[in-house]
């Protein structure tokens, strides 16, 4: 049980989660942003005119004019808060982990080890295939509440995330493995890195 | 074979008769009679071609569980042996009387079972789950099998049983009587009022007496019917609780009318809880719940699949703890809530209602002065919900476990171990920045632990030792 004497360090040296400086996002994801806000700001457009068709006696009322003020309030709000927490966004990816903090209100931030990650997907919208962005998820076994999910990334930056998160899951292995067999490792990954 | 198809017609054609209950009326009589004496040819048909259709075998060369079901979609269900994560055994009340059990399959996979044997014999089922629980620790040596297997290791007795359905669920309980003497102050309030226009006092009063008699009794005789029902669940379902050890496993069976048999397995356990109240604590007697791997994401319909154990007494508890974890948990060194959630929660749940309340006395004209007895009902019984959830509200942390303790009345231990951790989340409110408080959520692959508002820089080092543990640690969570 030689790994468990290792736990007696002191806390304070660990390498510390809170101190890692996070990348941002690709600036190009604020266009994506733009676009869907913008597709929001029409659809709300669509609202307000069927219901003018729908009761034409109140056309030039007033009515007119809260609705579109609704409306404006309404998509300058989404628009900030988009733009908010885009630049609150930030992931990190260190030795053994994967770190991704985002959030207006409350500052979240989301680790996942390595050696728990489950798979891994990439998507890529309309939108964003235009701008050669793509978005990552990393899904682990605690449900979805614990998955990662990173927008506004350059596609070859997220190709070769997955690739790194797959190279590690790969490493990984032959630990899990041998714990079957009951042979007490040395970590092989803390050997190599 | 007549039997099994018999309880499939069964099956099959109970919601239809639901519904033509309903609808018995509004039909001609022939014509129904007809079309369920039809319905019931043609259920008859599919169910026995269903059956037939249904088989099941063991590859050996591929190590397969391999199910072939269908009439016309035919399905091949192939499960890895060693992907089996649970065999368990039911019986339901109608196999109990066929006397016949069913086998569900389970990995960790999907939320649903995999494959659900419906009716084979009880010979069958034992040698079906030895087989298949077999494949995955083939390696394992047999020695320790048959002997251990009839001995129990632990046997929850019936007055164990008693006196967890007696205490449990009390809050709900409570809650309804709450409702009750809600309405029933209502009513002595428009009661008065009614005597008040009426001048003869002295029959007032014996009517009033009467009423508050019989009011009585019916409050008496509500919570003994609570009591009985808690009671007669807790009993019908868990009667004749036994452990027995398996290998490394446990084995429980329970049930009266549907008898149970699920396996644990320590490796495959992620959160252990205890939860007991104070007169459980008194009577020696707790709820065990050992949540498994189970791939859902949802908290409730993990809390629906945790396996209870009713009526452990504290030693049994401990022996329970020694099989899953090798030594039994102690508490470490303890984190505490900031008062802020103290302060907070009494904001939410004490001055903003009061202060609705006192602005509606104030500006409207509903009759809410009659009501105003229950204020002080009102504030102390939501302070000591608030008081006593702060107070009980803990995190202990060693090296080798978290334990989580929180609750008011019912007080509920959740223990993991770290290494189970799957991911784990801070987050931080900005106005909680300057005061360096925050809240932090472990997610295992059996529903996650969360504690709210402590101090922020202790989480942060508690994350940043338990990310060493997992990621240097040579166990995997499963």
């Amino acid at each position: 049980m030689e790994s468990f004497t290792n736990t007696s360090i002191d806390t304070r040296e660990l390498p510390r989660f809170e101190a890692v400086d996070f990348e941002p996002l690709q600036a190009d994801y604020k266009k994506v942003i733009f676009f869907n806000t913008a597709v929001f700001a029409l659809i709300l457009i669509g609202i307000l005119a069927a219901f003018l068709l729908i009761n034409p006696d109140l056309v030039l009322g007033t009515v007119l004019l809260i609705g579109i003020l609704a409306i404006v309030i309404v998509i300058i709000i989404t628009l900030v808060i988009g733009l908010v927490s885009f630049r609150k966004k930030g992931f990190a990816f260190r030795q053994h982990d994967v770190l991704y903090k985002s959030g207006v209100i409350a500052t979240t931030i989301t680790v996942i080890p390595y050696n728990r990650v489950q798979h891994v997907a990439l998507h890529e919208g309309p939108v964003s295939r235009k701008l050669e962005l793509a978005t990552i998820e990393i899904f682990t076994a605690g449900g979805s509440g614990s998955d990662i999910r990173i927008a506004g990334l350059r596609r070859e930056q997220a190709d070769r995330i997955k690739q790194l998160i797959m190279a590690k899951l790969i490493e990984e292995i032959p630990s899990v493995a041998s714990e079957n067999n009951e042979v007490p490792p040395v970590n092989p990954t803390e050997d190599e890195l | 074979m007549f039997t099994d198809t018999f309880q499939r017609i069964i099956r099959g054609l109970w919601p239809i008769l639901v519904v033509w209950l309903f609808k018995f009326n509004e039909l001609n009589k022939a014509l129904v009679v007809s079309g369920i004496v039809g319905l019931f040819v043609f259920v008859a048909i599919v169910a026995y071609l269903q059956y037939r259709n249904f088989t099941f075998y063991i590859d050996d060369t591929n190590e397969e569980f391999i199910i072939n079901k269908g009439v016309l979609n035919k399905t091949r269900i192939a499960i890895k042996l060693q992907k089996i994560q649970q065999v368990t055994i039911n019986q339901s009340f109608i196999q109990k009387l066929i006397g016949v059990y069913a086998l569900d399959v389970d990995t960790a996979g999907t939320q649903k079972k995999e494959a659900v044997i419906r009716a084979v014999s009880h010979q069958l089922a034992q040698d079906l789950k030895k087989r298949l629980l077999e494949g995955e620790k083939n390696s394992e040596s047999e020695t320790t099998t048959a002997t251990d297997q009839n001995a129990p290791f632990i046997k929850i007795s019936f007055s164990s049983l008693v006196k967890i359905g007696i205490t449990s669920n009390y809050l709900r309980s409570f809650a309804l009587l709450i409702a009750f003497f809600g309405t029933l102050y209502e009513n002595v309030q428009s009661y008065m009022r009614a005597n008040e226009i009426d001048g003869d006092k002295f029959d007032a009063y014996v009517d009033q007496g009467l009423a508050m008699y019989s009011i009585t009794i019916l409050i008496l005789i509500l919570l003994g019917v609570l009591l009985l029902l808690n009671l007669g669940r807790t009993i019908i379902k868990y009667f004749d609780f036994k452990i027995t050890r398996q290998h490394q496993s446990l084995l429980l069976s329970y049930g009266l009318l549907n008898t149970k048999n699920t396996i644990i397995r320590p490796e495959k356990v992620q959160i252990v809880s205890t939860s007991r109240n104070y007169l459980q604590k008194k009577m020696d007697t707790l709820t065990l719940k050992i949540r498994q791997a189970s791939g859902n994401a949802d908290q409730e319909e993990n809390d629906k699949q945790a396996i209870a154990i009713p009526g452990c007494s504290e030693a049994e508890r401990d022996r329970i703890m020694a099989l899953l974890f090798h030594k039994i948990p102690e508490q470490g060194v303890a984190l505490v809530p900031n008062i802020r959630r103290l302060i907070v929660g009494g904001v939410l749940y004490l001055f903003v209602p009061l202060l609705i309340l006192f602005l509606l006395y104030e500006f409207t004209v509903l009759p809410i002065a009659e009501y105003l007895i229950f204020v002080p009902l009102y504030i102390t019984f939501t302070g000591l919900l608030l008081y006593f959830g702060f107070r009980n509200n803990r995190l202990f942390v060693t090296d080798e476990f978290i334990i989580c303790r929180k609750g008011v009345w019912d007080i509920e231990h959740q223990i993991i171990e770290p290494h189970k951790i799957q991911a784990i989340r801070t987050s931080q409110l900005f106005w909680h920045k300057s005061a360096d408080i925050g809240s932090v959520t472990l997610y295992t692959a059996g529903g996650k632990i969360a504690f709210h508002l402590g101090d922020f820089s202790n989480i942060k080092e508690l994350v940043n030792l338990w990310l060493y543990q997992v990621e240097t640690a040579p166990k995997g969570w499963m």
